[in-house]
Order: C-alpha cells, then sequence, then structure tokens
C-alpha cells in the first residue's frame, strides 16, 4: 500500500507507547520533578481515580515553574501547574489523526486511551518519528556513514 | 497484526484476516520507491525549512537560558560564539541537571551545564542521512552548517512536517 494510506489506515497502537509515569493532582511539584528525573522522562500523566486529568511536561517546568515571572512554588500541588484536559489519541484511532494532533500542536507527547478512556501510556514524538524512519528503512538506515565521503568522480585511471 | 477493516487481532504473519479474510499481504509496510521516500534520499536537508538557531555566549547565566528558552518558545539554544558552537543546552539538561537546585546555579553560566561540541550536519546532505542521525543519536535538535558555518536548526517536527508537506489535507484533526 502506499504511505498515504498506511497512514490513513494502520491505527495508533501500531506505534507502540511508553506505560505511563503518573502522579496524583495532590502530588507536590518536587515530588512530581523528582519522578521525572529519576524515570528520565519528559512528561508525566496526572491520574485521579484512574482517569486522566493532566499533563506535566518539561515546557510547563520550564514555564509554570523555573521562569522568572512564574508564581509556582516546589512545594505546591502539580494540579496547579499541569496541563488540564491535554490532546489525546485513541489506540484505534488512525495514525494520521496521531501525526496531526502531535504536528498541529507542536506537542512532544501525546497520552494514550483505549475506547473505555483507560489510560495505556504515552507516545512520544521522538517514538513516532523513529515509528516512521522504519518504514523507510531501506533509505535511512542503509546510509554511507558519510556521504560526502563517496564522491561522484570515479577515482584513479 | 491487526486487520484495519475489521480490526480483528491477527497472529503476526498471516496474508489474510482469519475475521474477515481482506488481504493484509501488502500491509506491512509501505512499498518502497514512493515519492515521500524517494525526497527523503535525493533532497538535502534543507529543505525541512529549518529554523534559526538561537545563539548565547558561554557566559550567559541559566537563569538567563531559561527566560531565552521561554520567551522565545524554543526547546534548546546553541552556546557559541560568531558562527562557532561550542555546545548545546535544551530543556531536558534544564530537567536533569537544573531543575533540583534551581538557586544554586541560577547565576552560573551556561557552559558549566551544556552539552560540549554537539553532532552538526552540512544542510545539503540528504534528510534520509539527518534522521538516520537523529534517530540513531536520540537527538531532538540537530544544527545545519553550509561550509562549517551555522546556518539553523531542525527539529523532530519538521518530518512530522515533512510528512504532511506530501498530503496537506490530513495535517487537519
Amino acid at each position: 500500500m502506499d504511505f498515504r494510506s498506511y497512514i490513513e489506515k494502520q491505527q495508533v497502537r501500531r506505534v507502540g507507547h511508553r506505560s505511563p509515569v503518573s502522579v496524583a493532582p495532590g502530588a507536590s511539584i518536587a515530588d512530581s520533578v523528582k519522578l521525572m528525573r529519576r524515570r528520565s522522562v519528559g512528561c508525566l500523566l496526572v491520574i485521579e481515580n484512574d482517569e486522566l486529568v493532566g499533563i506535566f511536561t518539561e515546557r510547563d517546568l520550564l514555564r509554570r515553574v523555573l521562569a522568572k515571572d512564574a508564581a509556582a512554588s516546589f512545594d505546591d500541588e502539580i494540579s496547579t501547574v499541569m496541563t488540564a484536559d491535554p490532546v489525546v489519541a485513541r489506540a484505534d484511532e488512525a495514525l494520521k489523526v496521531l501525526l496531526s494532533r502531535m504536528y498541529q500542536g507542536g506537542f512532544r507527547h501525546v497520552p494514550v486511551l483505549d475506547g473505555e478512556d483507560a489510560v495505556l501510556g504515552t507516545i512520544s514524538i521522538k517514538r513516532v518519528v523513529s515509528f516512521l524512519a522504519d518504514q523507510f528503512a531501506e533509505a535511512v538506515y542503509n546510509l554511507p556513514p558519510r556521504p560526502e565521503d563517496f564522491g561522484t568522480a570515479r577515482e584513479g585511471a | 497484526m491487526i486487520c484495519p477493516y475489521c480490526d480483528f487481532d491477527n497472529i503476526p504473519g498471516v496474508d489474510t484476516c482469519e475475521q474477515c479474510q481482506s488481504d493484509l499481504g501488502d500491509l506491512d509496510e509501505p512499498k518502497s520507491g514512493e515519492p515521500v521516500e524517494a525526497g527523503l534520499i535525493g533532497e538535502p536537508v534543507k529543505r525541512l525549512h529549518p529554523n534559526k538557531a538561537i545563539m548565547v555566549t558561554a557566559d550567559t547565566t541559566i537563569a538567563e537560558v531559561i527566560d531565552t528558552l521561554v520567551s522565545k518558545n524554543i526547546g534548546c539554544v546553541l552556546v557559541g560564539e560568531g558562527g562557532r558552537v561550542e555546545g548545546i543546552f535544551s530543556e531536558r539538561d534544564v530537567l536533569l541537571k537544573i531543575s533540583h537546585r534551581m538557586e544554586e546555579v541560577a547565576s552560573k553560566p551556561v557552559s558549566e551545564f551544556m552539552t560540549r561540541d554537539p553532532e552538526m550536519l552540512e544542510e545539503t546532505v540528504s534528510m534520509a542521512f539527518a534522521l538516520n542521525k537523529m534517530s540513531v543519536g536520540d537527538f531532538r535538535h540537530l544544527p545545519l552548517t553550509l561550509d562549517g558555518k551555522l546556518e539553523g536548526i531542525i527539529s523532530l517536527r519538521d518530518f512530522l512536517g515533512y510528512v504532511f508537506s506530501w498530503y496537506p489535507d490530513l495535517a487537519e484533526t
């Protein structure tokens, strides 16, 4: 099938997701950021009663916690600095929907839910782009290490 | 594999869907030789319309760099002077190296926390080569040069932009 039909027909689940790293809305910003550092993730899901209520990313840390004019302190609850009701993708939605939400919104992470709104995890733009690169594996991975070393002129004789 | 027509979860490698009998033979991967793929190999990475790279000097303080990242709405700055790049400093560095001791390091120079000598590519190499570099090296950003001089920077998002440049109608949500 051509690439266009591929991203129209394949489902988001095909990309695979990372299992959620999550906190409760009442968790402190200090504890939440510590968890991000320890697990080395750029994005935390905020979950209450098994329901996704927000997302907190590296970007939010910069803008809402560390920036000069940020009012938050590390003792505050994560719910005060998270992005509530984030844009999500469903595992059974078409791949093109995920790509376009990520691209249009400029998001580096999108939470993935199943049909019953249960949180499955997150998909990062890194994962998405690697997944796309895998679809063109021959073009992307079978390359000489330094293309400039392989000139067009014949050597010798 | 999941059948795209009826959602049935088949065992991997089957040619027809066990439930609806649809042909799954050519679903596993896109055909090679498509324009979107040919472009990746044949066109220079410049085609991604690199953004202007924001550069700060090595003695810029962490507090100032954070202000720059926020006010310019960017994910990383390059550190150096006059087109010469000494390092790169990103949001990821803020999380890992700064976030637990902001007060202590706010007035320290960015050069203490940056990643030195980041990978850069000439803007004339193919998009496929740049994609390979970013994918293998786990980079979010890649500075581009022309004859060794800094020209701009690309991010992973630019590759989604490339896909949508072929199918602009799919970019709507």
